[in-house]
């Protein structure tokens, strides 16, 4: 089709200004594309926080309250499970495996969990990954502690050195008499395990048997503490795992129902939805911000189109002499600007694989973010649709004005 | 006069007036003009003497507010504006003064670009290229000349030559020249006349051409003075 062949002539031969229109396309498309990828990878990774575990357990508040404290480390607990009920559930018969968390305090700045060696084999997450050990094992002794991946980067430790645990959150009173030796730190999860230092259940209970009433009263010595019955009174939350998927909501029910004392049970799935609407707006944000950079791209491809037409009358002339209506005119233009922005987006999409392929393997070290290197999804396919059709209807702008153009100048361009 | 007679005519024009919409009060009138069939005729008249206008109402690009135009015997009036554009393309070759050609493309899709609009045109010519070359040989044009490279790289008198080739590729019945000659160096000049004529023989197409030098006139069978052919009235906007 030689009018087709002479539009893209008709490009080439301005090449710096259509390739730096395509150019600016390219970049918005892909910047558009890479916030999709990001925020589909975020929630993906948001939701992969933690999975396998059917219920988690608390003392009875909010879903998000409890996930937010028991899988984020977010917030505190109001209360406590005790022991008795602790015991009582992991009894049930749809309880396969229970794993309990104690949390209250922390080590500069981040939370410490008190917990059993059953945690490393049941926490699981981006489905069904077990946390695996960079180095050493997991608590050995009682005074063994166990470092996410963050926290040992961050503050530099390595296997074996000390570490003290201090009481509360932000607080100034330390354990400084029970010091822990680092038994084992944990490959990078890019989830809140990162950020947590794992001692045992009975080392929380040994750091706090000598306090009472949030401070410490008649040291006991760390040889004292180790021939104590260190059972817990009472522990933060619970993951539960159950028999079969069928009793989930039978054990949920029964759990919520407890009479000894008010508990709540929730599904780490839904509350972690429940989660995402709130901290998804966000997502809402960046798609209408990246969706602004494309309309304004495709309005500056328009803008540029307009500033050619000018000096165009003269070719618009010559088609128009050759028997050319002023419809052929603006339908040229029309697959001018559809080319433009067609080839913008191919390179968009370009430019966006290349970038997550080199990327990928930073974004997921550093931020814990696995942007998965999948194909085009059906919605993404759809966007690139609608930025070629917004080009090609935008540019009905440039396109009209030259048909009244060319109406207008007859046989010669008039000035 | 008869309907069988005024078929013969390449081009009749009766008592059009014709006025630019917007800004100016620039007016022609053309009370009668007639070209027959193979006629050459050449136009005189200097810039602002409204040739641009009339050419413009010739070819249908523009529409008289009153009057009748016909090309072939066709009324134009009677078209819609897309049954002009394609009548234009397959009746009218147009030479231009100078920049006859899109630049960027190769002088063959030059000369083959009216084919795309004039389906007669193009039903004439058998095989394109072959029949635009040989148009170009005619013209004095190597064939790598016209096949390779860009409009833009060739010569203006070149360039002249390239639009003579579009004008006639496909036999249309009226070749209109926009003073084609004014870009070329005097020397040139009549070769250049010579070979326009030449074709438009043998394609056996009337040509009317615009020009303002006296010394091409004597190629013409008929001389039409446009001050003498219309009435131009400029002032006031009404």
């Amino acid at each position: 089709m030689i009018l087709l062949r002479l539009a893209v002539k008709s490009l080439i031969n301005r090449w710096l200004t259509v390739g730096l229109t395509i150019l600016t396309i390219a970049l918005s498309v892909s910047l558009f594309l890479a916030v999709e990828k990001v925020r589909t990878g975020a929630r993906v990774s948001f939701a992969d926080t933690i999975s396998n575990t059917d219920l988690i357990v608390g003392a009875r508040s909010g879903s998000v309250q409890l996930l937010l404290y028991s899988v984020f480390r977010i917030g505190n607990a109001t209360n406590n499970i005790t022991w008795e009920s602790y015991q009582d559930l992991e009894d049930r018969p749809e309880v396969a495996w229970m794993v309990p968390i104690s949390l209250g305090d922390s080590h500069r700045g981040y939370r410490v969990m008190g917990t059993t060696e059953a945690f490393f084999d049941r926490y699981k997450f981006r489905g069904g990954q077990s946390i695996d050990f960079a180095e050493g094992v997991q608590f050995d002794d009682l005074f063994d502690a166990v470092l996410g991946a963050d926290v040992a980067a961050a503050l530099g430790y390595k296997l074996d050195d000390p570490i003290i645990v201090a009481h509360g959150i932000a607080s100034f009173t330390e354990h400084d008499d029970k010091p822990f030796r680092i038994s084992g730190i944990l490959e990078k999860t890019g989830t809140p395990v990162d950020r947590t230092v794992f001692v045992s259940l009975a080392a929380i209970e040994a750091i706090h048997v000598d306090w009472r009433g949030g401070k410490p009263s008649n040291p006991i010595s760390v040889e004292a503490v180790r021939q104590m019955d260190l059972t817990p009174k009472a522990v933060t939350a619970a993951l539960v795992g159950v028999t079969s998927r069928l009793k989930i909501f039978t054990l949920q029910r029964a759990i919520n129902e407890y009479d000894q004392e008010p508990l709540l049970a929730i599904l780490p799935g839904v509350a972690l939805q429940e989660l995402w609407g709130i901290v998804g707006i966000a997502e809402t944000a960046l798609i209408a911000i990246s969706s602004l950079v494309v309309a304004t791209t495709l309005l500056g491809m328009t803008a540029m189109i307009f500033s050619g037409l000018n000096e165009r009358r003269r070719e618009m002339a010559i088609f128009r002499a050759v028997g050319a209506g002023p419809q052929i005119i603006a339908g040229m233009l029309l697959i001018e600007a559809t080319l433009i922005t067609a080839l913008g987006t191919l390179v968009g999409v370009g430019i966006l694989f290349t970038g997550l392929l080199v990327a990928q393997p930073y974004i997921d070290a550093a931020y814990g973010l696995y942007i998965p290197f999948t194909g085009l999804t059906l919605y993404e396919v759809q966007v690139i649709g609608a930025v070629i059709a917004a080009g090609a209807l935008v540019s009905l702008l440039p396109a009209a004005r030259a048909y009244k153009m060319s109406l207008a100048d007859g046989m010669t361009v008039r000035t | 006069m008869t309907e069988g007679s005024e078929a013969q005519h390449a081009l009749d024009i009766k008592d059009i007036s014709f006025a630019w919409p917007g800004t100016s009060a620039f007016r022609i009138e053309v009370p009668n003009l007639k070209l027959a069939a193979g006629e050459r005729t050449a136009l005189f008249g200097e810039s602002g003497s409204g040739k641009t206008t009339l050419l413009s109402l010739i070819c249908g690009i523009v529409s008289p507010t009153r009057g009748t135009v016909h090309l072939d015997g066709t009324d134009l009036g009677q078209l819609g504006g897309s049954a002009r554009d394609r009548l234009r393309a397959n009746r009218i070759g147009v030479i231009f003064q100078q920049f006859n050609l899109l630049p960027f493309a190769t002088p063959l899709d030059n000369i083959l670009l009216p084919l795309q609009f004039a389906s007669e045109r193009r039903a004439r010519v058998s095989d394109p290229k072959s029949e635009a070359l040989r148009l170009t040989e005619a013209l004095g044009l190597s064939d790598d000349l016209v096949v390779g490279g860009t409009a833009a790289q060739l010569s203006v008198g070149q360039q002249q030559r390239i639009a003579v080739a579009r004008a006639l590729i496909g036999k249309p019945s009226l070749i209109i020249a926009d003073e084609p000659t004014s870009a070329l160096d005097a020397s040139s000049q009549r070769d250049f006349l010579d070979l326009l004529l030449t074709q438009c023989d043998e394609a056996s197409a009337s040509l009317l051409m615009v020009t303002h030098d006296d010394r091409l006139a004597s190629a013409f069978g008929r001389i039409v003075e446009m001050n003498e052919l219309c009435r131009i009235s400029r002032g006031a906007a009404a």
